[in-house]
């Protein structure tokens, strides 16, 4: 079995009332291209900004390379409020089991199964049942090796396509604030010029480097984009949408250029995507998302032939 | 290739830093206090405290994309620390006439005291930062606007008057008229030269920070927060490098005010000030370190000199002492820079530098020249 | 009992302070909801409304000169409003705050210019200007109204907000500003209603802040302006009513600590309180939290 890189467990992001991801659980592992859909405003984004730190879940864990990275259970005020499923999962003995399967169990099936459960929630977790939260910022979680796009790509504006590279190798520079100030690292600066030269050569933007990076062109602009988050050295990239505005021929052409920075880079990749002969041409298996929950998994195959994904994109009739 | 260039940039800095100072040192012998064109040489002097200032404020709101208006307030805090320990121990009993020549019995050399200027505006700066800077930038206006103002009332509470003089003010310490050098039975005045010489050093290290991988840190900030935090740059943590190296030169600016000017009083340093620093700012574009600095000269130049006759009754000629009175020269102030507000947002440079001028000039004539 | 009679002048005139403080608050909180703007020129409209009424009295009957400054206040705030923000709504928003900025100094220059920089001293107004005395304590009968008619007046704002069209459509604007044009909602002229209101309020403070202290000064309205802003923080910016109680606070503790003769310390209390409530609790007493989409 291969490494597993991304473990979410749980994770549920309640907005006031709203509960945008509802008890979200999924794996990936290394190498892998996973690929999360679901109609619109099902809550994919708002999954990735909680695997990104953007916003701190209201539940779960998620563990990057089977080290906890972020963690938050109901707590205070939250507590009362809760509308997600498992709100005292952590804070009670009773594990990540469906309470419907705990029903149908013999007394003693039940409590092995919840001693079993407990046991693997703490091997991959130490303070699984403890309040112990973990709220790392985004730029934490992107020192870690987790890497994004946006959905509404955002560059930075004022600052030319070279030096939109070169700051996201501000992060893994061995240089502190007086010895950048004063020039006293021009190696480790050179080295930092080098590798966005050769990454920008590699996207085919070295012509365009001295341009305001606004100024590109929409599908270069994208490419800009994943070229910044490569600069951070990721292991896990997500991609939220990097098909969106493109046209058939672009779209093609992504979907060896994500095969490609996967094989090149030794990436896992996790991209959410509305394209379906992209989703289904690159992705090694899916998570579909509807109303917050998750309602199928599986390879593209699985999700082709799925009911529940038919009728959460179509619609089901009201009369039936 | 990127090797000589480098090379060739600090050749010219320094040449052209090196022809200033001249320059600066030969004008000062050139004109005589009393000639008419003796106010230029204080514009010089005090539009180079400004234009650190301005600098100093731009490295924060324009390149950073914070809102900060607690300059006056770092500017004060910096005055009175360099202040307090240059004014010479034979003269404290004089100075601090009220309250039995103070506290502090000992003199520091000019340039450790300047330097120390910046340290206790930057370490008030960190202070503030550290629950300011985690919220939103609103908020930092806001903070520093009141720190600015509760400051100047603190420096002026008799209880500590033994180290702040209470509301009197600090006088005869070491300022930028004592600096000379003797050749030889001819004495040379460095008055000019110093402000514009400490100036130029400090803006200079400003330009390197910009230019530095901090310096595009900062502007990713300014640009987007969101995805500068996802390119794994700590918010916080730089808006804190910021704001701190923003104060400190603000608090050496205000050293420097306080050299140029002879006497320090916490009244002079209200938010009006702040606001002046803030308007040069925008004049002169904000982002950009020539335009801060040429609107500076101006700003000086035109409220010291060009525009003085706006206050005394006559101007350009026209004599008009009911309407050219004191204070007329300020709401004219107020309205350009209102127009600039609204109608040259971008102010005089924009964001370009100077040698970005020269670069586009090559860029012309090589175009002409194919 | 003892405690009481010495503190008692200070808890009244805090109150009255705090009224005042609160009247210039609901400018701020109502104008920062919807545009996200610190108005940093309010505190100078205050000031200016307190320069109208001196030299609007010297020439007028009080009866006119009265409901003439406040109006004048009110036409004041619109016309900043639509000179010097307007034409920067699609801007980032620190240009706004500089033009702002930009506002306030010219008022204070435009002040200092006609003024001289002299104390100008405020019109006594019959029966408000009176002295009276209440459990012992002698204070203006100024004092003892304010709180009554601030109270009275966030009624009537409140009761505005909540129950008429136009307060809905500020509500509506407040919570988030595209949407409400798309639902047709004239985005202009609410905001140039928030400024009217908000300048409004500002001029009745000024006309019962002024009644209070010998005279107005050109930059006498940046520490009320200051302090309002921070009441306003402290309430949950946004927020009516917490910018009243916020207010009040203020005005409370600050005469507080000047009755214990540390009077340099009532104005660092407000920047403490600032401190504070930005550690403790951001949003304020009754703010909400905004969460930015990403």
């Amino acid at each position: 079995m291969s490494t597993n890189v991304l473990h979410v467990e749980n994770v549920t992001m309640q907005f006031g009332g709203v509960i945008a991801v509802n008890n979200l659980s999924m794996d990936i592992n290394e190498g892998e291209i996973v690929a999360l859909i679901g109609p619109n405003g099902a809550g994919k984004t708002t999954a990735f900004n909680c695997i990104t730190g953007v916003y701190q879940p209201t539940n779960g864990l998620i563990s990057f390379y089977s080290a906890p990275m972020v963690r938050n259970h109901p707590q205070g005020k939250m507590k009362k409020t809760y509308g997600g499923k498992n709100a005292d999962m952590y804070t009670s003995e009773f594990a990540a089991v469906d309470p419907e399967q705990l029903l149908s169990l013999t007394e003693d099936a039940k409590a092995e199964l919840l001693a079993q459960e407990k046991e693997a929630a703490l091997a991959r977790d130490p303070h699984a049942f403890s309040s112990h939260t973990l709220a790392p910022t985004p730029d934490h979680i992107t020192k870690l090796g987790v890497a994004r796009t946006f959905q509404n790509i955002r560059l930075f504006p004022g600052m030319t396509v070279f030096d939109n590279v070169l700051v996201a190798k501000h992060m893994r520079a061995k240089h502190n604030f007086l010895t950048a100030t004063f020039r006293l690292s021009r190696k480790e600066e050179q080295r930092m010029r080098d590798e966005t030269e050769v990454l920008l050569k590699e996207q085919g933007l070295w012509d365009v480097r001295s341009d305001l990076a606004t100024s590109l062109p929409y599908g270069q602009q994208r490419r800009l984009e994943i070229a910044r988050a490569l600069a951070t050295d990721p292991k896990l990239l997500l991609l939220d949408e990097p098909a969106a505005g493109m046209n058939p021929q672009e779209t093609l052409e992504l979907a060896s250029f994500i095969h490609d920075i996967r094989d090149k880079y030794q990436l896992t990749i996790f991209l959410i995507e509305h394209h379906m002969d992209l989703v289904m041409n690159i992705s090694d298996r899916i998570y579909v998302l509807d109303f917050g929950s998750l309602i199928a998994e599986g390879t593209p195959e699985e999700i082709q032939g799925n009911q529940r994904v038919i009728d959460a994109y179509l619609g089901v009739a009201d009369d039936e | 290739m990127e090797n000589t260039n480098t090379k060739r940039t600090v050749l010219v800095t320094t040449v052209c830093l090196l022809v200033l100072f001249a320059l600066v040192i030969a004008l000062e012998q050139m004109i005589a206090p009393t000639s008419k064109w003796a106010m230029l040489l204080t514009v010089i002097k005090k539009g180079s405290v400004y234009a650190l200032v301005a600098v100093s404020m731009n490295l924060l709101n324009g390149f950073t994309g914070l809102f900060s208006l607690g300059q006056a307030g770092f500017m004060l805090l910096g005055a009175y620390t360099y202040a307090i320990f240059t004014i010479p121990v034979e003269n404290r009993t004089a100075v601090y006439q009220y309250f039995d020549g103070g506290i502090i019995q000992f003199c520091l050399p000019w340039i450790i005291a300047l330097l120390l200027a910046g340290v206790v505006a930057a370490f008030f700066a960190y202070l503030i930062g550290l629950p300011v800077l985690r919220l939103k930038s609103d908020y930092l206006a806001i903070a520093t606007l009141g720190f600015a103002e509760i400051i100047r009332a603190i420096c002026q509470w008799d209880k500590l008057g033994p180290i702040t003089n209470g509301s009197n003010v600090l006088k005869s310490y070491t300022r930028f008229n004592s600096f000379k050098i003797d050749l030889g039975g001819t004495t040379i005045s460095l008055a000019t030269l110093a402000p514009v010489a400490i100036a130029a050093v400090c803006i200079l290290v400003i330009v390197l920070l910009i230019n530095s991988s901090y310096g595009r840190a900062f502007k990713a900030i300014r640009d987007d927060e969101i995805a500068a935090e996802a390119m794994g740059i700590n918010l916080f943590k730089h808006k804190q490098l910021a704001f701190c190296t923003s104060s400190f030169f603000a608090g050496i600016g205000g050293a420097m005010l306080a050299m140029f000017a002879g006497t320090v009083q916490a009244t002079q340093f209200k938010s009006a000030m702040t606001y002046e620093f803030l308007l040069i700012v925008v004049i002169g574009g904000m982002g950009s370190i020539t335009g801060s600095t040429l609107a500076s000269f101006l700003f000086i130049a035109a409220s010291e000199w060009w525009l003085r006759g706006l206050d005394m009754g006559k101007f350009l000629g026209i004599e008009a002492p009911d309407i050219f009175r004191n204070g007329f020269r300020l709401v004219v102030f107020s309205v350009i820079i209102m127009i600039f507000v609204l109608f040259f947002r971008k102010g005089i440079m924009g964001t370009k530098e100077l040698p970005d001028l020269f670069k586009r000039r090559k860029k012309a004539e090589k175009e002409a020249a194919e | 009992m003892e405690f009481f009679h010495t503190n008692l002048p200070h808890l009244l005139s805090g109150i009255s302070v705090g009224g005042q403080y609160a009247l210039i608050a609901i400018g701020y909180t109502m104008v920062y909801g919807i545009l996200r703007l610190i108005n940093f020129a309010h505190g100078d409209v205050f000031m200016v409304a307190g320069l109208m009424m001196v030299y609007l009295s010297a020439a007028l009957p009080l009866y006119i000169t009265i409901p003439l400054v406040v109006l004048l206040t009110a036409l004041l705030g619109f016309t900043i409003e639509k000179v010097a923000y307007k034409p920067l709504r699609n801007s980032p928003r620190m240009s706004v705050m500089i033009s702002a900025i930009g506002v306030s100094y010219l008022l204070q220059n435009l002040a200092l210019y006609i003024t001289g920089g002299l104390n100008q001293n405020y019109p006594a107004i019959p029966w408000i200007s009176d002295t009276v005395t209440i459990f012992g304590a002698v204070t203006k009968r100024v004092t003892i109204i304010t709180p009554f008619l601030t109270i009275a007046l966030v009624v009537a704002l409140v009761m505005f907000i909540n129950h008429t069209k136009t307060g809905m459509a500020m509500r509506a604007v407040a919570k988030d500003f595209e949407t409400s044009q798309l639902m047709g909602i004239k985005i202009n002229h609410i905001i140039s209603m928030t400024f009217v209101v908000g300048s409004l309020l500002a001029g009745i403070g000024s006309l019962l802040y002024f009644s209070n202290y010998p005279g107005v000064t050109p930059t006498v309205g940046a520490m009320p302006g200051l302090k309002a802003f921070v009441a306003a923080v402290f309430g949950g910016i946004g927020s009516i009513p917490g910018a009243v109680i916020g207010a009040f606070i203020i005005g409370i503790c600050e005469n507080i600590i000047k009755g214990a003769g540390l009077t340099t310390f009532s104005d660092a209390f407000t920047f403490v309180l600032l401190i504070i409530i930005l550690v403790a609790k951001p949003t304020g007493l009754f703010g909400e939290k905004a969460t930015d989409k990403v």
